[in-house]
């Protein structure tokens, strides 16, 4: 077993110590972690969120008013050529276009799909927004501030029972990157468990045009990822670049953080939140891995345990590698 | 020809193409259709001092010829701590003895890194190349130029004088931390010259040593080359997941000099061998690009370079973990 494994294993012991139910030893703390969860109470939807009855297959949940949208509202540009990068936030916190280097885009091919997803799990409340469909039970976001290199954006869900407030900022130069920090904040009045995941359908730069989304996916402790290969073993009509979303440093306070990794799936769609290794928002179940040649995404996951009014911070970057 | 890419390197190779028919107009220029075939188009002939073919089923530490390279630890920089933590050291030829990213998580050492550089001159086919484990045996050397604590200047020349390597390797603290590598070339052989400038790296799992599994995998792109260990594998593995990119980072400046660059991964622990590193590593095993998983592989990033008479061209790349 693996030092990361153990850390999880004693990090998912401690979790369940303080939801005073006991836990097994698992080879896979992360992925066990969920089933217990999911186990220990089964997903129901909350008040306003969608059930697996309201979905329809278009992915977008029949029922709720959607906010979603792929419109891009504040632009950043930095660089020129190899380091050029353009990337859109919408109105609530999403990523309408990833553009670097010069000309090769890798997440908007006729729209993209990018966004969070929050559990509350003691209620088994599911909350996202991946651009494509939300969850119906957000309020209208907020736009705090919003300057040449940063905007800061605010959301709550309709039964108030957290905070997220984001900030995306623009890391221009030679290794140009989007730095996305999200803070979580309970306000439900007790203490909670969630799960916060940022997602992304990574996608080749000529698949807009083309009609061929397939590229490679993997993902690692700190990051998930999309790419087509240099030396690919299969034919693509995309160039070989690729597309990482990296946590960076650990949740902050580092006493709220339970576990957190990145992990890919053969989706293009975001992952239910409070069943993110198996299914997606539309219920279609999940493979996890390393997946060649195929059409898939890459999400990073914390698990937050939070006192009532007490905030967690998340670091993430999109790169172009 | 498929990929974007590809129109984008034939006008390359166009560009290039014509430069040798200039440079050299009593030669008729390779026939090649893609990157590929400019770096492979023909079999590497050692120099005069370095490593033959009788020496290559030897393992490289067994070698006749390895009179400089190192793996031993000179210039040693350490920063953050947790998630943050970042600890690598650099031999007196400039290779990276090691690379520790988070704490704990070591990327290079396990039992000894093989990491390091290569050149090859088009024109003679003369490879250059230091990785650590072994090299050509054909460099003078090395001058330290410069070390304070957060970076250190080596400076190398090969040994018949057609060129000079300088590399400055720096650390990037903070809350992404990375090693970045400048590595400048410089023509000193008196004519214009058409060099390919490499960085090569063994990326080994954390748990490789002391489990006795190097296994891992491994794949490249336009600007990378990288190894690791997947959430959810599909196989086996003591190690953690955790993995080690190197990133190249803009262009070779000035730009005039970029011909082409390319990262990829292949299916051998050793190093490529500089003037047909897509196909043989040094030990003149033949190498499949490409990606590699749960086995042996390595990585290596490649620019061509376009050089007049001292003239100079600068490329960087980075580790970063992942």
């Amino acid at each position: 077993m693996n030092n990361s494994r153990i850390l999880s294993l004693l990090s998912l012991a401690a979790f369940a110590l303080l939801l005073a139910v006991p836990t097994q030893a698992q080879n896979d703390a992360a992925q066990k972690m969920d089933q217990y969860l999911n186990g220990l109470r089964p997903q129901k939807p909350s008040s306003d969120a969608p059930s697996s009855a309201n979905q329809s297959q278009s992915g977008r949940p029949n029922g709720f008013k959607s906010d979603a949208t792929t419109a891009c509202s504040y632009p950043f540009t930095s660089g020129s050529g190899a380091t050029y990068m353009n990337y859109c936030v919408t109105v609530n916190g999403t990523l309408a276009n990833f553009e670097s280097p010069s000309g090769v885009e890798m997440l908007d091919q006729l729209g993209a799909i990018e966004g969070y997803g929050v559990c509350v799990i003691q209620t088994g409340g599911v909350y996202y927004d991946d651009n494509f469909a939300d969850s119906g039970n957000w309020l209208a976001p907020v736009t705090l501030t919003q300057t040449d290199t940063e905007v800061k954006i605010e959301r709550r869900p309709a039964d108030g029972s957290f905070l997220l407030t984001q900030t995306i900022s623009k890391v221009s130069g030679a290794a140009p990157a989007a730095r996305i920090v999200m803070t979580l904040k309970n306000t439900s009045g007790v203490i909670r468990g969630f799960y916060l995941i940022r997602s992304a359908e990574f996608v080749p730069d000529q698949a807009g045009t083309t009609g061929i989304y397939n590229e490679t996916y993997d993902a690692s402790t700190d990051s998930a990822w999309g790419y087509i290969p240099y030396f690919a073993t299969y034919s693509s009509t995309s160039g070989p670049y690729g597309l990482v979303l990296n946590n960076v440093d650990e949740p902050i306070p580092a006493s709220t953080s339970i576990v957190y990794y990145g992990y890919d799936y053969n989706s293009p769609l975001g992952p239910n939140p409070c069943q993110p290794l198996e299914f997606d928002i539309v219920g279609d179940k999940l493979t996890v891995g390393t997946l060649v040649n195929g059409v898939g995404s890459g999400a990073v996951l914390y698990a937050l345990i939070l006192n009532n009014n007490q905030s967690a911070t998340v670091t993430l970057r999109y790169m172009p590698f | 020809m498929k990929n974007t890419f590809r129109p984008l390197s034939l006008l390359s190779l166009a560009g290039f193409a014509f430069l040798l028919a200039v440079s050299t107009p009593a030669q008729t220029p390779a026939r090649v259709t893609s990157m590929a075939d400019i770096i492979d188009h023909r079999p590497q002939k050692p120099s005069s001092d370095a490593s033959s073919d009788a020496n290559k089923t030897l393992s490289p530490h067994q070698q006749t010829v390895v009179p400089d390279s190192t793996e031993k630890c000179s210039y040693k920089f350490t920063s953050g701590s947790g998630v943050t933590y970042m600890n690598y050291c650099i031999t007196v030829n400039g290779n990276f003895t090691n690379f520790e990213s988070p704490s704990g998580v070591e990327m290079l050492d396990q039992h000894g890194s093989w990491e390091g550089y290569g050149v090859c001159d088009y024109e003679t086919n003369v490879g250059y190349w230091d990785y650590g484990y072994a090299d050509s045996g054909n460099w003078k050397a090395p001058v330290k130029v410069t070390e304070n604590a957060t970076e250190v200047k080596i400076e190398r020349s090969t040994s018949d004088g057609m060129y000079l390597l300088t590399q400055t390797i720096s650390k990037v603290t903070g809350e992404s931390p990375e090693a970045r590598i400048v590595m400048a070339l410089k023509n000193t052989s008196g004519q214009e010259r058409v060099a390919f400038l490499s960085r090569f790296a063994g990326f080994l799992p954390d748990k490789g040593a002391s489990e006795s599994n190097l296994n891992e995998n491994y794949d490249g792109s336009l600007d990378s080359a990288w190894g690791y260990i997947p959430d959810y594998a599909t196989f086996s593995t003591p190690s953690g997941p955790y993995g080690l990119m190197l990133n190249s980072i803009g262009e070779p400046a000035p730009a005039s000099t970029f011909l082409f660059n390319l990262g990829f991964a292949y299916n051998s622990e050793y190093g490529p061998s500089p003037c047909i590193q897509t196909n043989q590593d040094t030990q003149g095993n033949t190498i499949t690009q490409g990606m590699v998983i749960n086995n042996y592989g390595s990585g290596a990033y490649t620019y061509g370079l376009s050089l007049n008479k001292n003239e100079t061209s600068t490329v960087t790349l980075r580790y970063l973990p992942f």
